[in-house]
């Protein structure tokens, strides 16, 4: 038997939607995981310094995406649903790349609003483009609100402060983003 | 004249089930038997014989993997049958174009 096309379309629709919510549903974890990485790295460029920030958050990605890939093992484990890991990789690996590129440049330039604002707005960049890939509402308004962190955190402090209100603000923010919702 | 958009329908992918399997595999690395039969409220019989057609057709392929005492079936898209599935729905979004809201609406005026 073969449907019609308007059948077939919404045949689609439903079973699209049902994947997206397991999709989201799988994506909690390495939610919290990336917001508390977040989190830790505003402490942690308080002691280190914003110039030497790479040595916090290659590691502490590193573990993001090994306690994301574990977890994603043990949901497909219970709920039948394997999640690839590679667009995490795709996403999580420029975004660092990019984070560090720019923090160089703001070095070699000598200024200070690339240097505090450009490497943590790559993590408003990074979530925008998971946003997409999932077609999530939510993930993108988290990634726009990122963006306003930034405006606001480079306007009311400076240096390692700032980055530091913004890697907070992008950890809650992350967080919040993880309830499941479209 | 160019071919009408029905012409470029796969009945291997059209099928309603199969069109809702091929559907729910496309974002995932894979996804288990039981889950698919929940997902797509049918029984083991039913989900069976189409995922053998959509296996035949080289569209889905089928992984079995011991875990403690039984076999746990795991499914995934491939490569072809994301191509697929991708043409299936650029040529019903076609037809679905050809359909004008006002001609439906005047259809039913008529039809009283």
């Amino acid at each position: 038997m073969t449907a019609d096309p308007l059948t077939a379309e919404l045949a689609y629709a439903e079973a699209r939607a049902a994947r997206d919510r397991a999709v989201r549903r799988a994506l909690v974890v390495p939610l919290r995981l990336a917001g508390t990485a977040e989190l830790g790295g505003a402490v942690a460029v308080l002691l280190i310094g914003r110039d030497h920030l790479a040595s916090y958050f290659v590691p502490a990605y590193v573990l993001v995406l090994g306690g994301g890939a574990w977890w994603y093992r043990r949901y497909a484990r219970v709920h039948g649903v394997l999640l690839p890991v590679l667009p995490w990789l795709l996403i999580l690996v420029p975004m660092i790349v990019c984070a560090a590129m720019l923090s160089h440049l703001g070095f070699v330039l000598d200024n200070e609003l690339v240097q505090v604002a450009c490497p943590t707005l790559t993590n408003a960049a990074a979530l925008a483009a998971v946003g997409v890939w999932l077609r999530s509402r939510r993930l993108l308004l988290a990634a726009t609100a990122m963006v306003a962190a930034t405006v606001v955190a480079v306007t009311v402090a400076s240096g390692d402060r700032a980055v530091s209100l913004q890697l907070f603000a992008y950890g809650l923010l992350l967080w919040q983003a993880s309830r499941i919702s479209p | 004249m160019s071919e009408h958009p029905i012409h470029e329908l796969d009945d291997d992918v059209h099928q309603r089930v199969r069109l809702g399997i091929l559907a729910s595999l496309v974002a995932l690395a894979r996804a288990d038997f039981a889950h698919l039969k929940r997902e797509l409220s049918l029984t083991d019989g039913n989900l069976g014989r189409h995922l053998e057609v959509l296996e035949g057709a080289g569209l889905v392929r089928l992984t079995r993997e011991p875990e403690g005492q039984r076999q746990r079936t795991w499914v995934s898209i491939t490569p072809q049958g994301r191509k697929a599935l991708k043409r299936e729905l650029t040529a019903l979004r076609r037809i679905m174009a050809q359909v004008d809201e006002s001609e439906m609406e005047a259809s039913e005026l008529a039809g009283g």
